[in-house]
This record gives structure tokens, C-alpha cells and sequence, in this order.
């Protein structure tokens, strides 16, 4: 479970959130979404404790991420903004290495980094190095490496973006199982087709604030619209829900 | 903790022993400077080693107005042979090492017990020239101090009245020297490779890291940041140490077969030398990985820490002109 409140951060004069407040339970689907510069990645980094806030309190499964960071860390796993990996290394030796680093060794690593090759569909690239990988094979050995210790809650930043459409559908696919094995599932989006279909409930950003926050069917009536999208534009243009 | 310290050790190892430019600058370029210093002992040994006790050869312009002079050069070991039409010419063009020339008043001046002039003829710049004009200097002083002597005798006073100072040389300066001129040669190639073994490494695990967007997922991992930067700078210390042993290897290597023992080295160099150096090189080791892990660390990309590496280069370049300007003095004992 993830727990926000009143979380503050500024990059010197630029207010990136001022006063962000929002749960994601656990076996529920969370979409962060907003325009650009609404403060979604910064809320997310300060989630996976590689920024610290200003004021507020991010809290997963109840540790705070500023005073219990160790303890945060081994219960979220993490698809950041930047999903960067190490050219030289193989797919495998990318998910080993995190999965070392959460303290999984020997067998039931192997046996788990298996798992995930099967699962995200890897066969063909798990023993490749990851030099001239595509953005859709990226996107696996980074999710293989954030789901490796089986965290009970998940942060995704724009899991989809940039994939074809099969690599998307396979994502969402993911994102449905594991909200369904009952953990929580928070991730941000530019895509109002995608948080429709995927997500259980829906937290609008804009200008460093939640401007709504509650299921889809319920932000649709409350602006009156029948499109997300439409809803998302009148949410963020007026901020007034 | 010293597992995930391991775990980043680890990783960052074989991640850049795969990365060809880490391991040649931790494996490769540490045996160019003592493949240089080879190819130089090889040569400066060839040219010096034998001198003491071979002959060569010294033109001499008007030989025959001064026979005595030249019988007793030739006493010393010199071949003598007449030398060009213009001397001076022929040495500036390296048609030969040196020349002495005996002018016209050579021989009035000599036979009236003046100062007699010779002009002996030398290209500075040249190593062999330089060693042929101080074994030629030598003969000639001798021989001056020699008929000085017989001329004051001659005439019933004692030779010490008019020699406050008698030089005695025992050459075996020669030979140390040039040894410890080598051995003196190894500090600064491996102060070199300390600060060049380890660097694409740690470029590579801090700005590069966070240039190719893996820093975020890494941090976010449970492992505090100091354990991470702990076992990345132990990572370049390794590859620094590498490049510190390559080089050491090739350096015994070099002065062991390229010089044969020819120099007649008075330092033993069997791999305790080797070893100490190593030990005494490490401090300056961990301090190098520590510098360029903090330049790396403060630079966004392998762009930007040029302005900061140029101010290494200026440092560097303060330190080798402080070296050139006040060079080591050998202690005593």
C-alpha cells in the first residue's frame, strides 16, 4: 500500500509538488496522470527515495521513504523514468544483479530470474548483451529487474511508452497479473485508452496538486464528460472538481 | 553491507573487463613506457655501456704540429685519424662526433712554454659526441698537467705550488649514474598509469551511469549510497592496481632482459623491489580512484568533465616542471 500526503518538493524557484495527497491499495491498478511538468516523476522519485521531500510523507506499507528508505526499497519495485542499462551485461546478469543487490542468491535466484525470462517472453534475449537492444526488449530486462524480488508494490513511470502495440498489450497483461496476485500497482501515463482499460482507480495531476482523484466512471461524471480524455482536459484546464 | 559491497565490486568488474578501453589502459598502456625506457636503454646502454674500455676514433685537424700531444692521446685509447677539410662543418652535419683541431701557433707556442690553444670541436646534443669530448677533455688535461709538471721541474719548483687542487677520478660514477638515471625513470610512468589505470572505469560507473539513465534504478535498490560508491571506487582500484602490476611486470621484465645485466645494475632487482614499489604506490592509489571518483561524480556525462580534467592536465603538467626544476638528489648511504 502507498500512501502520500501532503508532499512538497521545489527544484529552486520551479514548485514541482505543492501538497500532493493519494493512497494506492493493495490488489488496485493506481494511474498517476497529468500533463507534462505536473510533478508525476518527481512524485514517483520521491516515492522510490532518490529524491528526498520538502515537506509531506510518502509512505509504502507504512515506511516512510524519507526515514526508513532500506525498508521502502525492499517492498517497491521500480520502473524509473530513466530505464537505462548496462550495454556489456546480459539480460540475465542485469536481473541477477539486481537480484543480488535485494538479496535473493543461488538457486532460488536462478530459479526466479527463470520465472521472469518465461513470463516477460525473454527466451530469445535473456543471454544476449543488451547493447542495440530495441525500446520493447528495454523494456522487459527493466521490468524483469524491478519485479525480480517480487515486491508488493510497484511503480511504474510510462511503462508503455514508446512500445508497439503487441509489446504494450504484453505490459498490461503484466501490470492486470500482478494487481490481481493482490499487490499494489502505481504507474503514470500518457495514455487515456491504456488508464481506461487498465486502471482501478485514477489521480489527476496538475501544477504540482491532485486535481481529482477517484474512478474512472466517477471523474467522467463528475466533469460531465463521457471521453477520459475530454475529462483529463476539462480537469487540468479548469483544476475546479 | 559488505555483501552488497561485493555485489557492486563484482559487477562493475566484469562489466568493464568486457569494455575493451578499461582493459587497455589497465593492461595495454601501462607496457608503453617501459618498451620506451627499453628501446632507450637499449640504445644509451649500447652507446655508454662499452666506452670505458673500448677505443674510438678522434679527427684531428694539424695533427703533426703537435706529435707529442697526439702520441699521447693515442696512449689513451684513441684512435686518431685527420680530420676533414672543415671540422666544425662536419660535425654540425653529424659526419662525425668530434674534432680537434691543433692550430698555426700551436707548436711556436708550446716550444716557447706559452699557453698553447687547441680547439676541440663537439655537437652538445649528442650523447656519444658528449661522452667521446669528456674522455678527449680528460686525455687533454692530463696531458696539460703533465708538461706543466716537467716544466716546473725544470726549473726546481714543486709541481703542488701551482696545483691547489689535484682531482682524483675513480670512474665508477658512470655507471651508477646512468642506472640511477633509469631507475629514476619509473616513478613518473607510474605515477602515470595510477592516475590513467582506473579512469575509464570510473567514468564509466559514475557519470557514465548516470548518463545511460541506470543510476535511477540502481539507487532505488536497498543498498545505502556509500555501499554503492564503496564498491564502485574498489572496482577502479582493482583496475588501477592492474594497470600498477602490468607495469611493474614489464618494467622487471624490461631491465632484466633488454639490459641483460649489461649496465652492471647495483640494485637488486628481484620482485621484493617490484613488491615495494607496489606497496608504496598503493596510498597514492586509493587517493587517485578518489579524486576521479569525485571529479566523475560531480560531472553529468563523459562530455562534461573535460574543463575538470583540464585542470588535472595544468596539475600535472605544475608537477613534472617542479620535477624537471629541482630533480631527485641521491642520499648518502
Amino acid at each position: 500500500m502507498i500512501e502520500v500526503e501532503g508532499l512538497e518538493k521545489s527544484f529552486h524557484a520551479v514548485h514541482a509538488s505543492r501538497g500532493v495527497s493519494f493512497t494506492a491499495d493493495d490488489g488496485e491498478i493506481t494511474a498517476l496522470i497529468g500533463p507534462n511538468g505536473a510533478g508525476k516523476t518527481t512524485t514517483l522519485r520521491i516515492l522510490y527515495t532518490v529524491l528526498r521531500p520538502d515537506r509531506g510523507s510518502a509512505r509504502v506499507d507504512g515506511f516512510d521513504s524519507r526515514r526508513e528508505p532500506r525498508e521502502v526499497q525492499r517492498r517497491i519495485g521500480v520502473l524509473a523514468d530513466s530505464r537505462g542499462l548496462y550495454p556489456r551485461l546480459t539480460a540475465r546478469e542485469h536481473v541477477r544483479y539486481f537480484g543480488r543487490l535485494h538479496g535473493l542468491a543461488g538457486a532460488a535466484l536462478e530459479r526466479r530470474i527463470d520465472e521472469l525470462v518465461v513470463m516477460l517472453d525473454m527466451g530469445d534475449i535473456a543471454d544476449r548483451r543488451t547493447k542495440g537492444f530495441s525500446k520493447g526488449q528495454t523494456m522487459k530486462v527493466a521490468l524483469a529487474r524491478a519485479l525480480v524480488h517480487g515486491p508488493h508494490n510497484v511503480l511504474l513511470d510510462e511503462p508503455t511508452n514508446g512500445l508497439d502495440v503487441a509489446a504494450a498489450r504484453a505490459i498490461r497483461d503484466l501490470i492486470r497479473r500482478i494487481r490481481d496476485e493482490g499487490r499494489s500497482v502505481l504507474f503514470s501515463s500518457h495514455i487515456m485508452s491504456e488508464v481506461e482499460q487498465l486502471c482501478d482507480k485514477l489521480v489527476v495531476i496538475g501544477r504540482g496538486v491532485v486535481l481529482a482523484n477517484g474512478t474512472v466512471d466517477g471523474i467522467k461524471r463528475r466533469t460531465g464528460e463521457q471521453d477520459l480524455e475530454e475529462a483529463f482536459i476539462r480537469a487540468t484546464q479548469t483544476g475546479d472538481l | 553491507m559488505f555483501e552488497s559491497i561485493w555485489i557492486v565490486f563484482a559487477k562493475e568488474v566484469i562489466d568493464n573487463m568486457r569494455d575493451r578501453r578499461s582493459v587497455s589502459l589497465a593492461l595495454l598502456y601501462p607496457f608503453i613506457g617501459p618498451l620506451l625506457l627499453g628501446a632507450l636503454i637499449a640504445f644509451v646502454g649500447d652507446t655508454i655501456a662499452a666506452l670505458p674500455t673500448t677505443t674510438f676514433t678522434l679527427p684531428i685537424q694539424g695533427a703533426a704540429r703537435a706529435p707529442a700531444l697526439v702520441a699521447y692521446i693515442e696512449e689513451n685509447g684513441v684512435v686518431v685519424t685527420a680530420a676533414p677539410e672543415d671540422p666544425e662543418q662536419a660535425v654540425r652535419i653529424g659526419r662525425i662526433d668530434t674534432a680537434l683541431i691543433i692550430p698555426d701557433g700551436f707548436a711556436k707556442s708550446f716550444a716557447a712554454e706559452r699557453r698553447a690553444t687547441v680547439n676541440l670541436v663537439v655537437d652538445g646534443s649528442r650523447l656519444s659526441a658528449v661522452v667521446a669530448m669528456s674522455r678527449t677533455l680528460y686525455a687533454l688535461g692530463n696531458y696539460s698537467a703533465d708538461v706543466g709538471a716537467g716544466r716546473l721541474t725544470a726549473r726546481g719548483l714543486d709541481l703542488s705550488i701551482a696545483e691547489a687542487v689535484e682531482i682524483k677520478q675513480t670512474n665508477v660514477a658512470l655507471r651508477r649514474n646512468l642506472t640511477g638515471f633509469f631507475l629514476n625513470m619509473v616513478p613518473p610512468f607510474l605515477i602515470f598509469t595510477i592516475f590513467i589505470g582506473g579512469v575509464y572505469l570510473t567514468i564509466d560507473t559514475t557519470s557514465g551511469e548516470r548518463e545511460r539513465g541506470s543510476l535511477e534504478p540502481l539507487l532505488a535498490n536497498p543498498v545505502a549510497r556509500w555501499e554503492l560508491m564503496l564498491g564502485k571506487a574498489l572496482a577502479a582500484l582493482a583496475f588501477t592496481m592492474m594497470a600498477v602490476s602490468a607495469q611493474l611486470i614489464a618494467f622487471k621484465l624490461v631491465f632484466e632482459v633488454i639490459t641483460g645485466g649489461d649496465l652492471g645494475l647495483d640494485v637488486d632487482l628481484g620482485a621484493g623491489l617490484f613488491l615495494a614499489m607496489f606497496l608504496i604506490a598503493l596510498p597514492l592509489m586509493v587517493f587517485a580512484v578518489a579524486v576521479q571518483l569525485i571529479i566523475a561524480t560531480m560531472t553529468h556525462s563523459f562530455r562534461r568533465p573535460r574543463p575538470i580534467s583540464a585542470c588535472c592536465r595544468w596539475c600535472r603538467r605544475c608537477r613534472d616542471w617542479c620535477w624537471s626544476s629541482f630533480p631527485y638528489r641521491r642520499i648518502p648511504g
